[in-house]
């Protein structure tokens, strides 16, 4: 009698517990999506598409929202996926006029560059550099310029640049291209995601305080010794070979920060916690999911763009 | 690490990356894709590097050989910049998501929904599960 009512109690607990987790689950996919809502109408899609409504409600709390959402049957990822490949369906003019004050406005000295697969046109790249958050590229970055292999950068000759095939530097804000046209489209969109995100590191942000900066670096410190770090051979390579100079906890922020904009569905929670709020810092009102969406949307219109064209 | 390669929402193939330091094939469903990637871990292919020149940090690229330690990052982010999506599993997430439902009862009708759903589900979402559900 008493193991019976001990093991039912044993049952009861488990029960209990796989019940709190069913929860936690269902709640935790519940908020992910909830958060989504509203990318229709920041894309101005709502009147000429429908989505597919499959709402699998399981959290009582969240069912008014949830019932209004895609799904739970399919995730996130596959809802941004559609909403992008929408936008993307359409030409970059049409899909970036929403963008089009923005760039104008923007006070950053840029020029076309050019790529292995053609030219970015000047309008296209400050399109690109507007569907940043407030104060991401605007206000830290001064330049993005283009230069010939053969001209020094900024006033430097590199000593091993004959070894280089591509050289990018960033000082000061000033992003400078070394021979572009050898690089794919797709790796010049990354470089520049990755400059823009040292320019709000812990060193360089102008909207972070000291305390948040402190912050920050501890933060980073402590994910980059984390078993379930954002992998990346330009941070690994530091680590495995440590350099006296550059600091591999900055080039770790400034690939995640890349990543964020890039695609945040691919970065471990604890790695967009911390770009998410930094990002927040520089632009209260972001929103991840809506800037994902205009983000890619954008980048993916200038490849779509440069790749129907003939190659050169 | 693994990781699932697709073009125009096409599966290509399936690649054992481990913590970055190797680049095996698991599963290939176009032939011609493996052959292209075994070509280029033969003939190497370009990747960037943080570097110091003149006392100036610099973003270099670089050749990358199927010895370097890192191969299979520098394939990963080669892959990307070719223009096809990747899908990475890290077989630690897989082992803590696969733990959790377990941990549910046979008879539970949200079991298989929830054994539906988690495939589906970005590395995001599956990180920021198992950080809810380790929490207590």
């Amino acid at each position: 009698m008493g193991l019976e009512a001990s093991n039912g109690s044993r049952e009861k607990l488990k029960k209990n517990r796989s019940e709190k987790l069913k929860d936690r689950f269902w709640k935790t996919l519940g908020i992910l999506l909830i958060s989504g809502h509203g990318l229709d109408i920041a894309i101005k899609t709502s009147d000429t598409y429908t989505w597919k409504k499959e709402a699998i409600v399981k959290d009582n709390e969240s069912k008014e929202d949830l019932t209004n959402l895609s799904l739970l049957g399919t995730s996130l990822k596959e809802e941004l996926k559609r909403k992008i490949d929408y936008i993307t369906a359409g030409s970059l003019d049409s899909i970036s006029e929403s963008l089009k004050d923005d760039a104008e406005k923007l006070e950053i000295a840029t020029e076309d560059i050019p790529t292995s697969e053609g030219v970015i046109p000047e309008e296209d790249l400050k399109k690109f550099l507007s569907s940043f958050p407030d104060n991401w590229a605007s206000g830290e970055i001064r330049s993005i310029l283009a230069q010939e292999r053969s001209k020094s950068v900024l006033g430097y000759e590199f000593k091993r640049s004959a070894e280089f095939k591509i050289i990018l530097l960033n000082e000061r804000g000033n992003v400078v291209l070394f021979a572009p046209q050898e690089l794919s489209l797709e790796r010049i969109l990354h470089i520049i995601r990755h400059e823009i995100a040292h320019g709000n590191d812990f060193d360089t942000d102008k909207d972070l305080t000291p305390q948040e900066k402190a912050k920050l670096e501890a933060d980073l410190k402590k994910r980059i010794l984390s078993p379930d770090r954002y992998r990346s051979p330009v941070v690994e390579d530091l680590l495995m070979s440590p350099s006296s100079v550059i600091d591999p906890v900055a080039e770790y922020w400034a690939e995640i920060g890349a990543q964020y904009f890039e695609d945040p569905t691919k970065l471990p929670r604890a790695d967009f916690n911390i770009v998410n709020r930094v990002v927040k810092k520089n632009d209260p009102k972001y929103d991840w999911k809506k800037g994902y969406v205009k983000h890619r949307g954008v980048s993916r219109a200038i490849i779509k763009k440069l790749r129907q064209k003939p190659r050169r | 690490m693994i990781i699932k390669i697709y073009q125009d929402d096409s599966y290509l193939a399936s690649m054992d990356i481990g913590a970055g330091e190797k680049a095996v094939f698991l599963d290939v469903a176009n032939l011609d894709f493996k052959d292209q990637v075994m070509d280029l871990l033969e003939a190497g292919f370009s990747g960037l590097k943080s570097e110091i020149d003149s006392g100036k940090r610099i973003l270099s690229e670089i050749q990358v050989s199927k010895d370097n330690p890192f191969v299979g990052l520098f394939l990963r982010d080669y892959l990307k910049t070719e223009g096809y999506e990747i899908e990475e599993i890290d077989p630690e997430v897989e082992r803590k998501l696969n733990e959790f439902v377990s941990e549910i009862s046979e008879d539970d009708p949200d079991k298989e929904q929830i054994k539906k759903i988690i495939p589906k589900l970005s590395y995001l979402e599956k990180t920021s599960i198992i950080e809810e559900l380790e929490k207590d």
